[in-house]
């Protein structure tokens, strides 16, 4: 008798257990299906949004753009150096360069000193060494 | 049994409501009795509202299931060049349709949509709501905003359904080679057809072509297309190294997004599906072949005085010359005589032989359904060897013409084009049909076709990038016969000369005489300035150097000895 009651008390016990284990990987299984339905959605976010950029990035706009706003060439022989062609600076002066700025302290740039930037004018780059390893095949 | 009530009275009170003492029998069958019914009952409810419970569950959970739909099958998989950037992609699209049994008042309907679908008029839409069917498409592709608005309309019979659509973003750039899918989304042309499979399971494609480089040849093309008043052009970039084609171009072209507005000739792909009588370009590999099987050596000097009579035919050339030319000369000087003269050295079997090595008696291989059949003399005897000796007689594609000429001008290996990226850790697959003497000398004359002032490729001078190549001006076959008038012009260059890594394929179609050309519309004109724009702006893009002028590893790849004109050539003029 004891043991009948005991048997249908553990047996009540698994049922309630298997009870509540199954309906919370119910909602787990839910909670999985919004997952995957939000991750479809932001992967065909993503997949419009690459588009878009691939349709403003395509070369003939950007050709029409930087011919209209940019006064930008194909790099011509010239502005293209082997590193060795550019000369190194003196190797004394580096350091005492860097030296002498940094015990000058924080104010050493006053509003008198700082290089002025014309508003309007075009600003036109020194011709510099190009990276010609850098992005190439 | 005077013992038992005072073992229950020593019992604690909770130890007893757990473990009771045992009870009278009379009293116990009672207790028994109302504690198995109490057992009873209690069982019961558990396992009947267990029972209950797990049963509308499992109901319930049924009808959970069907709200969450299987996934679509795999969107089709991207197209994107060497360097990942889209070229062709799949899209959500909302589709527009309607169910004409299902609608009140159609008249209506067909007013309210009118405002809401950009190339329908009302009575468009009225005409396709009154067909006798169950389905009518509206629109295909609806955007976000006009969806809530139809939504906000509430017409019954009125759907908006999830579709997909195929996308270029890139517009014209590539369209031949991406080509098209139809309304099922299988692929019909192109990449799109050619590796159907693999996009249809949803693989991501990388071809070998670089976008940019794409842009600069087909602009370069076009360009001079429009200067000289052509009617069509053709054009690509060959990895001398590995066969990766880099770029492809075909003009005129089309956009992949609206196929049906274009016309068939612009849908065909010329640089591919097209084959054409080379012209001189062909002399490259006339003069490989002929320092290859030894017919003649580099310092001969061939007699090209006089045209050539053979049977009904004559060769001349364009600039005839009244001395014997050096080999060198006769590819600088594009002598047609001279070029013939050699072909009759090699003798027809060994020119079909080495014709067949460098795969230009078959279809190429690319990934596309597009590959020409090329189309060859039937009898390959004499006077077609003459003729194929400078161009004409035996018509391939130009991808087929850019490989093969690869392997003469570059390191002797015929490597079979690609139009999909080489992983690195591959094997290339490489058959070596030239010796590296042979592509030594080779290079060197091409080179001298562009460097030296007589050279009929001087307009392909990129200054420190070192172009070599050849110019091709073919008349074009008509109704009779050759065509004076009608040309076709083409120019392959390769750079750097002294280690040729990148091959550059141009060909115009009928171009006309300028008056800034002074009336020339010949491949010297036309299509070794397209060479020389891509290979300046290309050069930077592919991390090609300028070279130092007569640097060493120059002196050893280009031969010193080459005579020109009586002088010793000089490959570099800057």
């Amino acid at each position: 008798m004891r043991i009948i009651l005991i048997a249908s008390l553990l047996i009540a016990l698994c049922g309630g257990g298997l009870y509540l284990v199954k309906t919370s990987v119910d909602s787990r299984y839910d909670e999985l299906a919004r997952l995957k339905r939000e991750i479809q959605l932001e992967k065909k976010n993503t997949l419009v949004l690459e588009a878009e950029w691939a349709y403003l990035s395509r070369p003939d706009r950007i050709q029409t753009l930087s011919s209209g706003l940019l006064a930008m060439q194909p790099i011509t022989k010239d502005r293209i150096l082997p590193l060795q062609a550019i000369p190194m600076r003196p190797g004394t002066s580096i350091s005492k360069d860097e030296g002498a700025s940094g015990g000058d302290g924080p104010n050493v740039l006053e509003a008198s000193q700082q290089p002025k930037v014309p508003s309007l004018s075009v600003t036109v780059p020194k011709a510099r060494p190009v990276a010609l390893t850098g992005g190439a095949r | 049994m005077p013992r038992q009530p005072a073992n229950i009275s020593k019992r604690p009170w909770l130890l007893s409501l757990i473990w009771p003492a045992r009870p009278e029998p009379a009293k116990s069958w009672k207790i028994a009795r109302g504690r198995l019914a109490f057992a009873a009952f209690f069982a019961c409810l558990c396992f009947g509202g267990i029972g209950a419970q797990a049963l509308q569950l499992a109901v319930f959970s049924e009808n959970a299931k069907s709200y969450q739909k299987p996934q679509s099958v795999a969107e089709r998989g991207l197209i994107v060049d060497r360097r990942g950037r889209l070229l062709a992609s799949t899209l959500p699209v909302m589709v527009l349709h309607a169910d004409p049994k299902q609608l009140l008042n159609p008249r209506r309907v067909a007013n309210s949509l009118a405002p809401l679908i950009s190339d329908k008029s009302a009575d468009d839409i009225y005409k396709l709501l009154g067909k006798n069917t169950r389905y009518v498409e509206l629109d295909r592709k609806i955007t976000p905003r006009r969806h809530a608005e139809i939504l906000q309309l509430g017409l019954p019979g009125v759907f908006v359904s999830p579709s997909s659509t195929r996308l270029y973003p890139q517009g014209q750039e590539a369209a031949h080679l991406l080509g098209a899918v139809d309304v099922d989304g299988k692929g019909i042309a192109g990449i799109e057809a050619g590796m159907n499979d693999a996009l249809a399971r949803g693989e991501t494609v990388q071809l070998s072509i670089d976008l940019g480089l794409q842009a600069i040849l087909r602009r370069e093309i076009s360009s001079q297309i429009e200067r000289f008043e052509a009617i069509a052009g053709a054009g690509l970039i060959l990895d001398m190294k590995n066969g990766e084609i880099l770029a492809m171009a075909s003009l005129p072209d089309f956009d992949p997004n609206h196929l049906m507005r274009s016309t068939d000739k612009a849908r065909f792909n010329q640089a591919a599906k097209g084959v054409f009588e080379m012209g001189s370009i062909f002399k490259i590999l006339n003069t490989a072949i002929a320092l290859e099987t030894g017919a003649v050596q580099i310092k001969d000097r061939i007699d090209v005085a006089k045209p050539i009579r053979i049977s009904r035919f004559a060769i001349r050339d364009y600039h005839p010359f009244k001395r014997a030319l050096n080999i060198s000369e006769i590819l600088v000087h594009s002598s047609n005589i001279g070029s013939a003269h050699m072909a009759d050295k090699i003798g027809p079997q060994t020119q079909r032989a080495f014709m067949d090595k460098l795969q230009l008696l078959q279809p190429s291989n690319l990934e596309i359904p597009e590959n020409a059949r090329p189309l060859v003399p039937q009898n390959w005897g004499r006077i077609a060897s003459l003729t194929i000796s400078f161009g004409h007689g035996l018509s391939v594609s130009p991808v087929q013409a850019a490989a093969a000429i690869s392997a003469a001008a570059g390191d002797g290996f015929y490597i079979e084009p690609t139009l999909i990226k080489r992983s690195t850790d591959a094997p290339l697959t490489r058959s070596r049909i030239f010796s590296p003497e042979t592509a030594r000398a080779v290079r060197s004359m091409m080179r001298l076709v562009v460097a030296h002032p007589s050279g009929t490729g001087n307009f392909a001078e990129a200054k420190g990038y070192l172009v070599g190549g050849k110019t091709g001006t073919a008349e074009k076959i008509k109704a009779k016969g050759y065509d004076r008038k009608a040309n076709r012009v083409s120019f392959v260059g390769t750079f750097p000369a002294h280690d040729p890594r990148y091959l550059i394929f141009a060909m115009v179609d009928e171009p006309k005489g300028q008056k800034f050309s002074y009336g020339y519309a010949t491949a010297g004109w036309v299509t070794a300035p397209i060479v020389k724009r891509v290979v300046e702006q290309a050069a930077p893009l592919l991390g090609v150097h300028p070279i130092a002028e007569m640097s060493p590893e120059m002196r050893l790849n280009l031969l010193p000895e080459v005579i020109i004109d009586g002088e010793e050539a000089v490959y570099a003029s800057f």
